[in-house]
């Protein structure tokens, strides 16, 4: 027994390590003060943090990033609550279809994704960034709100809405008053998988960027050509972004509801 | 409100189907206003169907009036129906008194009347005070009694109880069992509830239904269903009961006389069925209605047996009877001082009161249907 503990406290030791050290790598280099990445950094400077802010086609990709993630995750939130409502309280012909139809952006390559998407856009002459990662990161969204939702909705007992409509309220407003709060873990939950799937797609984006194009795809844009720590401070940026939004959830509703 | 002696809930034909199959075929009955029904079966029996289309949470054909209305289209939140359900389906994100006070919420009442409303229901059920606590955070029978309030206050035109008590652990289901009670005939509120338990059925129920595959075998009050079952089926659910294929022998004049072969003869009143002699019959007895007595005087309508096993239960002795045939009866003996005479081995006569022998005609074969229906 005691071995055994050891032994999973090593190995998680050793995945939490694994895991760590690439951003600690990162974190560095972007605090160092020469102009090539450099870990450890050569001197401590938080120029390159400075030049992000300088260069106006970072922001303007950020904030374009932004727009797309909350376009794609409110849009993705709508569609997957509609469909985990059908998918689990009823029962219709083609139900299992449907719902493997929803998984699919997930097994087809991210490459072909794009390609398909830039083929169809293409011939229908839709070239604007918007519509065409609009659409790319919505269809990548989709399947995590569908399937963070319908595993909250399964947990939730019928009789909750029953209950509610049978002392007066109609369908509608029981989903709002009774089922909704009660889903609220699994809002959350999907509302970060859909945000971190639009924001961070580069895969498949890169194919789609028209007239505006989105933060990931312009520091890999970047680092093509320059090699300073300047992508490093971006990094090291988003980390922190992201670490303030798990925790903001775990204070809100608890990871583990969040997670499991 | 209705009233007395009006009909509050009325089903005609009745029937629900899953596909080709019936959960539910052809219930007609009336439930006269202020009255508790229970719906007893086995479990798939459709009880519990009936009870969801009451509420119209199930699609079926036929008709359901609560009052004098027809419910076809009225929709479930509009029916003005209570209901508890069976894991009582507390809104856990609510306080007590936001769940008891919903259902007043969604009829547009003012936030004082409602509070008001709130704190007399929770007077009603004895939870006093308990208004801010979180749904969750309550024990199983205060949530019971907690589901019970939010039904209540709306001041239902019927209350649905769908297994009301079964989360419950023994000793609180009968104190809740009690407490149904007293609040059902305080506020007179017209009620169904469903059950498997036949104890709590008999204690609670004005009106009893038994129920089985889909189909309403008994309508009546506990007493009647319980002496007078309709079916052989019933009679072996309900209560247990000896059963015994027979024939008839003679007809003298209030009696039949039964061959049970093998074993012997007894009396059965001739009432419930229409009897001829040499037509075959079943006969159902029921374990408490069996005097065991000492083997001393002969009697030619007395069954000799020995005692085969005695168990204590408290309440009464448990006889294990072998009759001629070494075949078993189960008797129950309340009298200690008859039973600790009957030590096991001892040869004993059963003697049974005509009445209380159940006849069927012929072998597991339905009576008529006339039986079922309420006077």
């Amino acid at each position: 027994m005691r071995a055994v503990g050891w032994f999973a406290r090593s190995v998680t030791a050793l995945v939490v390590i694994c895991m760590l050290v690439p951003l600690i790598v990162v974190v560095g280099a972007s605090l160092g003060g020469g102009n090539e990445i450099a870990f450890p950094p050569n001197g401590l400077s938080l120029r390159w943090y400075a030049n992000v802010f300088e260069r106006q086609r970072f922001l303007t990709a950020f904030q374009f990033s932004l727009l797309l993630a909350c376009a794609a995750t409110s849009l993705s939130l709508v569609i997957g609550l509609l469909c985990s409502v059908a998918l689990v309280r009823y029962r219709f012909v083609g139900r299992d279809a449907v719902a493997n139809l929803l998984n699919s952006p997930l097994m087809v390559p991210q490459v072909v994704l794009g390609m398909a998407l830039l083929i169809l856009f293409s011939q229908a002459a839709i070239v604007s960034s918007l519509i065409g990662l609009g659409a790319l990161h919505l269809i990548l969204a989709v399947p995590y709100t569908v399937r963070v939702l319908s595993a909250a909705l399964v947990r939730l007992p019928v009789s909750l809405e029953e209950a509610a409509v049978i002392h007066g309220a109609n369908r509608l407003a029981a989903f709002a008053m009774i089922t909704m709060p009660n889903m609220k873990p699994g809002l959350v939950a999907a509302t970060m998988f859909a945000f971190v799937t639009s924001f961070d797609n580069f895969t498949a984006s890169q194919f789609l960027v028209w007239d505006r194009t989105t933060l990931p795809v312009e520091i890999y844009a970047y680092a093509m050509i320059e090699s300073d720590p300047t992508v490093c401070a971006i990094s090291t940026m988003l980390i922190i972004a992201t670490v303030a939004i798990v925790v903001l959830a775990e204070r809100w509703v608890g990871l583990e509801t969040v997670t499991g | 409100m209705n009233s007395p002696g009006s009909h509050a809930v009325r089903l005609d034909r009745v029937s629900v189907y899953y596909g080709d199959v019936a959960a539910l075929s052809d219930i007609s009955l009336d439930l006269p206003s202020a009255e508790i029904l229970a719906l007893l079966g086995p479990s798939g029996c459709g009880k519990t169907t009936l009870l969801r289309s009451v509420a119209g949470f199930v699609p079926h054909r036929g008709e359901v009036y609560i009052g004098s209305r027809p419910m076809a289209r009225v929709p479930s939140h509009r029916r003005n129906i209570g209901m508890v359900f069976q894991d009582y389906a507390l809104f856990p994100h609510m306080t007590v008194a936001q769940n008891i006070g919903f259902g007043l919420r969604m009829r547009g009442l003012e936030r004082a009347a409602i509070l008001a409303q709130v704190a007399e229901a929770l007077a009603l059920v004895g939870l006093e005070g308990l208004q801010e606590r979180m749904a969750r955070q309550l024990s199983g029978g205060q949530q019971q009694r907690v589901a019970l309030a939010r039904a209540l206050v709306i001041k239902p035109t019927v209350l649905l109880l769908d297994e009301p008590l079964s989360a419950l652990d023994r000793k609180l289901r009968e104190e809740m069992r009690s407490e149904i009670k007293r609040i059902q005939r305080h506020t007179g509120v017209t009620t169904i509830f469903v059950t498997h338990d036949q104890d709590e059925a008999l204690a609670l129920a004005d009106r009893l239904a038994l129920m089985h595959g889909g189909a309403l075998l008994q309508l009546g009050t506990p007493e009647e269903v319980y002496r007078r079952p309709a079916t052989p089926f019933v009679a072996e659910f309900l209560g247990a009961a000896n059963a015994r294929e027979a024939v008839c022998r003679e007809l003298r004049g209030e009696f039949a006389l039964l061959e049970l072969p093998g074993v012997g003869m007894i009396r059965a009143a001739r009432r419930a069925v229409a009897l001829a002699p040499q037509q075959r019959v079943s006969v159902f007895i029921r374990p408490e209605r069996i005097a065991v007595v000492p083997r001393a005087t002969a009697d030619p309508h007395a069954l000799p047996a020995t005692v085969a096993a005695r168990t204590y239960l408290g309440r009464h002795l448990e006889f294990t009877l072998r009759l001629e045939d070494a075949t078993t009866w189960i008797a129950n003996v309340a009298d200690e001082v008859v039973a600790s005479s009957l030590g096991v081995g001892t040869p004993v006569f059963l003697k049974v009161e005509p009445d209380n022998v159940i006849v069927f005609a012929g072998a597991d074969q339905r009576c008529e249907p006339g039986s079922a229906a309420i006077p």
